[in-house]
């Protein structure tokens, strides 16, 4: 009895080892996976193309008459060419510090995905503290995106910091530099073109007895008109699961503009609910007619945006 | 286990890059599966493929309800086990009624397992019946609780801990009687 009890311990144990020597996912048969992506996502792009080339155009029109509107570009003096060129990569001396992976069809108007690669070994960022600051050259805006957090652990699976993610929305679109920052000093950083999002009015939708406006099932406020200049009630739903919220801020850009307007700022607000919707009662008011878009945040994150019309 | 770095990305990340570490860090073990259930290794080869196509258009909606491994692992099933329904159709219509011959040649899509130490073991689990073999290697394996065998196989943990003691005592009863066989022709 003792022999195949023996036995019978060991073969658990051995069964943790791959029986194989070699790996047989082959090269092949990944470079066929990465290949098939592809081809996908080409028969999308067709599709999209059409819509795409309007939207470019649309877009395009906006960005050149954008320094004539917007009165803070002549503060600032000539912005360098090398300043907006695109750059997925940082290196120093030669060494490619990071790299950045952002979402394909990264906007501005709402939460967007970053994975940042970092090549040095963990003992360069342990203990510091990290933070990334968005920068628009063409305006000067600088934006504090991710604030300063202490690097504790490296990325999950890996041995250094091979894929720090994070997450945050930009106000408007177009070239953007982020800068990141360790201990205070800048370290590295990366130049992302942002596409500019729609600016059409954002619909409205029932909900209870009420219409509100913005995107259904995600966030809106109780659909009331906007005139310029004039204060009005506005009830904020937010489909965050009813957690709560330290700290709720609204924001808004006017289409075609880059000054960002602080239009409604409480550190309490409310009470979380118990149906998942979380309610916050502003006053907003909107300085000038036009096409706006409101950005709320909920504890320093947008979520996503909303575009109304002031009359 | 440490938590996968996949559960903790916000929606809009590159998928090509995030595809691309997964079969880095989990190709192996789908084609494995996928082997150990259809024990063909040209099934290994497509099943395998189809794996990452499906987790690549799924990879948004990916909601962290299970591992990361779990969730590969259970599509991977999903494929092998479809694979053996369409295999066997194929095999029992087409074989034996076209052609009329038994199927008595070994399958030549089986690969050698080439860890000496091991070889025995794994030829052993390879006979034994595809029920008993999945809760082993999930078990033993891939070392997946009892917790998330469950969700990945869609029975009770009732039946989990059944059919593994059933396992057991199957697996330990073919190596003991492979032992004997052994010392049996030592000993000629």
């Amino acid at each position: 009895m003792k022999d195949s009890e023996h036995l019978k311990l060991s073969w658990e144990n051995k069964l943790r080892e791959r029986p194989f020597r070699d790996s047989h996912f082959t090269e092949a048969i990944r470079s066929k996976v990465m290949q098939r992506t592809k081809l996908r996502k080409n028969k999308l792009r067709y599709a999209g193309a059409a819509v795409t080339l309007a939207g470019c155009l649309l877009a395009a029109g906006l960005y050149t008459s954008w320094d004539y509107l917007n009165k803070d570009s002549f503060g600032i003096g000539i912005v360098n060419q090398e300043d907006l060129r695109v750059r997925h990569s940082y290196a120093r001396e030669g060494v490619e510090l990071l790299n950045v992976y952002p979402d394909p069809y990264l906007e501005a108007g709402r939460r967007m995905g970053y994975m940042f690669s970092f090549t040095e070994p963990f003992t360069a960022f342990k203990g510091k503290s990290l933070a990334i600051t968005a920068v628009h050259p063409i305006s000067g805006t600088r934006l504090v995106v991710s604030p300063a957090q202490e690097v504790t652990h490296p990325s999950s699976g890996y041995e250094g910091l091979e894929r720090y993610t994070t997450s945050f929305g930009l106000p408007f679109g177009g070239i953007w530099r982020y800068e990141i920052e360790l201990d205070g000093q800048t370290y590295a950083d990366v130049v992302l073109s942002v596409s500019e999002p729609s600016w059409e009015i954002s619909p409205v939708f029932p909900y209870e007895m009420y219409t509100l406006r913005g995107k259904k099932g995600e966030l809106g406020f109780i659909d009331a008109p906007f005139i310029a200049g004039r204060s009005q009630k506005y009830m904020w739903h937010l489909w965050n699961k009813g957690e709560a919220i330290g700290n709720f801020q609204v924001k808004a850009v006017k289409q075609g503009e880059t000054k960002i307007y602080d239009i409604f700022t409480t550190d309490s607000p409310g009470e979380a609910s118990s149906d998942r919707v979380h309610r916050i009662p502003s006053l907003m008011k909107l300085p000038e007619p036009g096409v706006w878009r409101l950005l709320p945040y909920a504890d320093g994150q947008m979520v996503d945006s909303i575009v109304v019309e002031v009359k | 286990m440490e938590r996968h770095y996949l559960h903790d990305l916000a929606p809009g990340y590159d998928r090509d890059q995030v595809l691309a570490d997964l079969m880095t860090e989990y190709g192996e073990d789908v084609w494995n599966f996928a082997y150990f259930l259809t024990r063909k290794s040209h099934a290994a080869d497509d099943i395998s493929q189809e794996v990452f196509l499906v987790v690549y258009n799924r990879l948004y909606t990916f909601r962290g309800e299970s591992t990361v491994k779990s969730w590969l692992l259970s599509i991977t099933r999903n494929k092998s086990l479809n694979y053996l329904k369409t295999a066997f159709i194929r095999k029992v219509i087409l074989v034996d009624v076209l052609t009329n011959r038994t199927e008595s040649s070994p399958s030549p899509e089986a690969v050698v397992f080439d860890r000496m130490a091991t070889k025995e073991l794994w030829d052993c689990v390879m006979r034994l019946p595809l029920k008993f073999r999945e809760v082993i290697l999930l078990h033993y394996h891939y070392g997946l609780p009892n917790k998330e065998i469950v969700l990945l196989l869609q029975i009770s943990e009732g039946t989990v801990k059944s059919r593994m003691y059933r396992a057991k005592n199957k697996l330990s009863a073919m190596l003991t009687a492979q032992q004997e066989e052994g010392k049996y022709h030592e000993g000629l």
